[in-house]
């Protein structure tokens, strides 16, 4: 088995169409390489480790998965642990890179050469659980309302109000949110604070103090699996977990009027619209464009550039790796791709890592 | 014991008993076996559950000799609608044409990783204990220091499993860091919880063991130690087997101590040293995972873990049967 | 008995080294069971000193603070300690009838063969690792639970004390992680009990039959009155034993630490916050987490100390008797 994965000779590529994996046996490599890279993964010998942000744990899981087996041993591991404990660990240099969805705060302890390396974005969905109503469309405000459980039952006039000429059940409505610090509720609040200014009270950041009345879970997988088994439960958690857990989703109000749901082109749309700083950190949340989605999250790896000889090569050659063939690989988890301008600024930046 | 009181009741129930009061004694005889039902039924419910959910994945052979899957987020999401109508997914599986839609579901990770964990406990768990017991029944009997040993096992029964785990977690993970979570680290902390519960069935099994067998060791001048390797430890070492693979058991299944202390892999590692994963561990994090695999892989999980522990629980129950039959 | 013969045959020609090796023997044994003492004192130094941030910078804010919320730095334990006690005692309140109910089956009433059919039931329910039960609640019992509760809820929503008890439930929270925490102290209940009832003279049974007793006004006047002590103890070692539950309770609670009259409520307990939180958290946070420990600790050995003295004094007495 291992050593059959480790000659990496059969690779298809599905992305690019490929039906030539009917019938294979599973987990063979999916990523497309060229020799190039290969030889250098091949050369690898030291592992590094990463964690923190779970909101894209499924795409690094999967991509580690794939980079191992080219490799030919277990080289890179990420651990999601949430984002702030992953920058945590980074400022500890108990982790060679970070995974994280928000940016850090002025007080955090991190290494002061601190790369970002934008990775792939993501929506972030608004599940329910409601059998009687199939599409629901809510506005920002209606959004902060719910989360801050000022609206009790579904048939709230407010909601009313987003949704004319559906009939809206009176079951209460049970929130849903994540009970450890995470990005994923950083950016959603963030979103709110922006785009409901007037109605969001709770602030932003990576925990917010919920209503008692609200629930919690842990990562995004609890929070679909809550609202899974809760009818009239909503909440907020990424797309692969939603779809996995077969949740419904809603339509959300963009800044242009339009009710969007996550789709692959609104993200990218969302991504399209937003302004990228010199240190490859950018806001696709609430953009203006009018098809973009608005809860629209990006996700970055953070990496020291000083490191020790062995680990800068085995976090260059996984950087070039990730940022390059693994990109597309990102549809088929749930994530969008970069777009290619940022792309090329972000594999511009890996040899600035060095020992 | 109690054969006659049995049959006394019922040679007692005459006539001259009130029908109320006979109602009432059967009204609560009833409710005793309705007691019984009302732990038994959810435990019916729960194996049939366990066993109809995981028992799929864990006949195949695979399941005993491969790595835990990585990309069980990629097979879960293959050709899910939800994101194949969102515009996400692989263009081809979305279209019903192949694609990865299978994994490999391998837990030979944590099967390796428990049985390490637990053979690791007992040998340090079982010397420890039957000699502590030992010295409590052969040496110390009711002396202050044994006494004081005696309270505190059963005080220690008590010590949540979580607590040995904070435990390990601060003398061990906390001073070497994320490589000190390991088998090892994860031994430690079980054989903390498996200590108390052996001294104490060690302890009751030597209190078994007659005295005049002692007597007539020492009528020959045997000296205690000898005595006790040679004559006590034998006569009652169906008991103390028994009490020991109970306590296994009870390690085998914990989860608060073993998620501290172990940290996380998807291929098997033999070694005590290195992170590790063991079957309880992984319940939880495939449970957290969601989704369709990572479910089967949770409930096949269960259904491994349950049958350990049953061999385990069984296995004492028939070695106690023998030793009360000899 | 051939093992003593040939012992005696070795002690005749090792003479003396024997005593050397039985002192040796002696200490061995002696060191293995102060293991036990010494485990317990290293968990109490061990975890207090990591605890100490939190003690000495929060201090009664800690013990007696209203609100955790790590995110804010706010660790006050109470809403976990709350949140411990009640679903213990909701576990303790379910499964003591339960459990005296089968002890007083087996040890009153059923055969010889009913009972030991019974008794294996009861071993095979505390063999179940708690992550199962944790596992099988999540998956199957919460989407049963949750309209039960509403339902209930429902019900009793006119009536003022009542309604804020039984309030809304979205399936997880103190009913559900009670219910299942009490069919795992089940067993040991029982097995205590069990024991206890044993203990009741065989000829105080026999007196109250022959004076005419049904078999229940036996137990209720003879079995019962002579068991209260042991009782009580079973009781305790079941709420110690509920209090440090963890994941079975971490997957059924619903991770929201505050303090509410609703029992069909979410909330946290102590273990399930460190469970959930200790190998990712740091600084005070951490702090506070070992100092939950260092509080789980102190509280189960003092509830163990009791039922166990209360145990064994019931025991000498009746003995005695």
């Amino acid at each position: 088995m291992r050593a059959s994965l480790g000659a990496a000779a059969v690779i298809i590529s599905l992305v690019l169409g490929s039906t030539g994996c009917v019938g294979e046996p599973a987990s063979k490599v999916v990523i497309k390489v060229d020799d190039e890279l290969r030889q250098q993964m091949v050369a690898i010998t030291t592992s590094i480790s990463g964690g923190g942000a779970s909101f894209p744990d499924a795409y690094y899981q999967a991509v580690n998965v794939d980079f191992n087996a080219i490799v030919g041993s277990e080289v890179v591991t990420y651990a999601k642990s949430g984002s702030s404990d992953g920058r945590a660990q980074l400022g500890a240099r108990t982790l060679d890179f970070a995974g994280s969805d928000s940016l850090p705060k002025d007080d955090e302890k991190l290494p002061a050469d601190l790369l970002f390396f934008p990775t792939v974005a993501a929506p972030i969905t608004i599940s329910y659980n409601l059998p009687e109503v199939p599409e629901l469309k809510l506005g920002p405000e209606t959004l902060a309302l719910i989360f801050q459980a000022e609206l009790t039952t579904w048939d709230a006039p407010e909601i009313r109000a987003d949704n004319p000429g559906v009939k809206l059940p009176d079951r209460p409505i049970f929130v849903v949110h994540r009970s450890d610090g995470s990005g994923t509720t950083k950016n959603f609040t963030t979103y709110l604070s922006s785009a409901a200014p007037a109605t969001w009270r709770l602030g932003a950041g990576d925990e917010v103090s919920w209503p008692r009345s609200t629930q919690g879970a842990e990562k995004n997988s609890g929070v679909a699996e809550v609202i899974k088994t809760t009818t009239g439960a909503i909440g907020y958690a990424d797309l692969g977990d939603a779809a996995k857990a077969e949740l419904q989703i809603a339509r959300v109000r963009n800044s242009s009027g339009n009710y969007m749901l996550p789709s692959a082109d609104a993200v990218a749309e969302a991504l399209t619209g937003s302004a990228i700083s010199p240190n490859l950190t950018f806001d696709p949340l609430n953009a203006r464009t009018p098809g973009a989605y608005p809860i629209t999250a990006p996700t970055w790896i953070l990496v020291s550039a000083s490191q020790p000889a062995s680990a800068a090569e085995s976090l260059r050659v996984y950087l070039r790796f990730l940022l390059g063939p693994a990109q597309d690989q990102a549809l088929a988890l749930g994530y969008v791709p970069l777009p290619s301008d940022l792309a090329e600024k972000a594999n511009a930046q890996i040899d600035r890592i060095s020992s | 014991m109690s054969e006659t009181s049995k049959v006394a009741p019922h040679s007692l129930e005459g006539a001259e008993i009130a029908t109320r009061r006979r109602i009432k004694n059967s009204m609560a005889t009833l409710a005793m076996a309705c007691a019984f039902l009302m732990a038994a039924t959810p435990l019916l419910l729960m194996s049939l559950t366990v066993v109809v959910k995981g028992i799929g994945v864990v006949v195949s052979a695979d399941w005993w000799s491969q790595p835990i899957p990585g990309d069980v987020g990629r097979v879960d999401l293959a050709g899910n609608t939800t994101m194949c109508d969102l515009g996400f997914g692989d263009p081809a599986t979305c279209a019903g044409q192949g694609g990865i839609t299978t994994t490999v579901k391998g837990m030979q990770p944590a099967i390796v990783g428990t049985l390490l964990t637990v053979v690791g406990a007992s040998m340090l768990a079982v010397p420890l204990g039957v000699m502590g017991a030992v010295y409590l029944n052969e040496y110390g009997k009711s002396g202050r220091i044994a006494r004081t040993v005696r309270f505190m096992t059963e005080v220690m029964v008590g010590v949540p499993s979580v607590v040995m785990g904070v435990f390990i977690y601060s003398i061990w993970v906390v001073k070497f860091g994320t490589a000190g979570k390991s088998a090892f680290a994860a031994s430690l902390a079980l054989a903390c919880l498996m200590l108390p519960i052996i001294v104490r069935s060690t302890e009751e099994m030597l209190r078994l063991v007659p005295d005049s067998l002692r007597e007539a060791s020492a009528a020959l001048g045997t000296r205690t130690w000898l005595t006790t390797i040679k004559v006590v430890v034998p006569a009652a070492i169906a008991g103390i087997v028994s009490g020991c693979l109970l306590a296994v058991a009870r390690a085998a299944g914990e989860t608060a101590p073993v998620v501290f202390t172990i940290g996380f892999v998807t291929t098997t590692n033999w070694s005590f040293s290195g992170q590790n994963t063991t079957l309880s561990a992984q319940i939880y994090s495939q449970l957290q995972n969601g989704g369709n695999v990572a479910t089967q892989l949770a409930w096949g999980s269960a259904v491994t873990l349950v049958l350990i522990v049953l061999v385990l629980t069984l296995s004492a129950r028939f070695v106690t049967r023998r030793f009360a039959l000899g | 008995m051939t093992d003593i013969a040939s012992t005696s045959d070795s002690l005749l020609s090792a003479g003396g080294s024997h005593a050397r090796a039985d002192r040796i023997f002696r200490l061995g044994a002696l060191a293995s069971g102060l293991v036990v003492l010494i485990i317990l004192g290293l968990i109490v130094v061990s975890t207090s000193i990591d605890a100490w941030p939190a003690f000495s910078e929060l201090g009664t804010d800690y013990f007696f603070g209203t609100t955790w919320s790590p995110s804010e730095g706010l660790f006050g334990i109470l809403p976990l300690v709350f949140g411990t006690i009640v679903v213990s005692a909701i576990a303790t309140v379910l499964a003591v009838p339960v459990s005296v109910g089968i002890a007083l089956f087996v040890t009153e009433v059923s055969t010889k063969r009913v009972g030991s059919a019974v008794n294996l039931t009861v071993d095979l329910l505390a063999a179940v690792p708690s992550v199962v039960f944790g596992l099988w609640g999540f998956y199957q019992l919460v989407p049963v639970f949750q309209p039960v509760l509403n339902s209930i809820a429902g019900l009793v929503s006119g009536i003022p004390v009542l309604r804020s008890i039984f309030g809304q439930s979205s399936g997880v929270g103190f009913m559900t992680a009670g219910t299942v925490l009490a069919l795992m102290i089940t067993p040991i209940v029982t097995s205590v009990s069990r024991e206890v009832f044993m203990t009741v003279p065989h000829n105080d049974r026999l007196g109250a039959l022959a004076l005419g007793a049904t078999r229940w006004e036996m137990i209720t006047g003879v079995v019962l009155p002579h068991s209260s002590a042991g009782l009580t103890g079973a009781v305790l070692l079941g709420l110690g034993r509920a209090m440090g539950e963890t994941v079975a309770v971490a997957l059924l609670i619903g991770a929201s630490p505050h303090i509410s009259a609703n029992l069909f409520g979410r909330g946290e307990a102590m273990p399930s916050q460190i469970f959930r939180s200790l190998s990712e958290a740091s600084g005070t946070f951490r702090a506070s987490l070992f100092g939950l420990g260092v509080c789980l600790f102190f509280i189960t050995v003092l509830i163990n100390m009791v039922a166990r003295r209360v145990v064994a004094v019931a025991d000498r007495r009746l003995k005695g008797a």
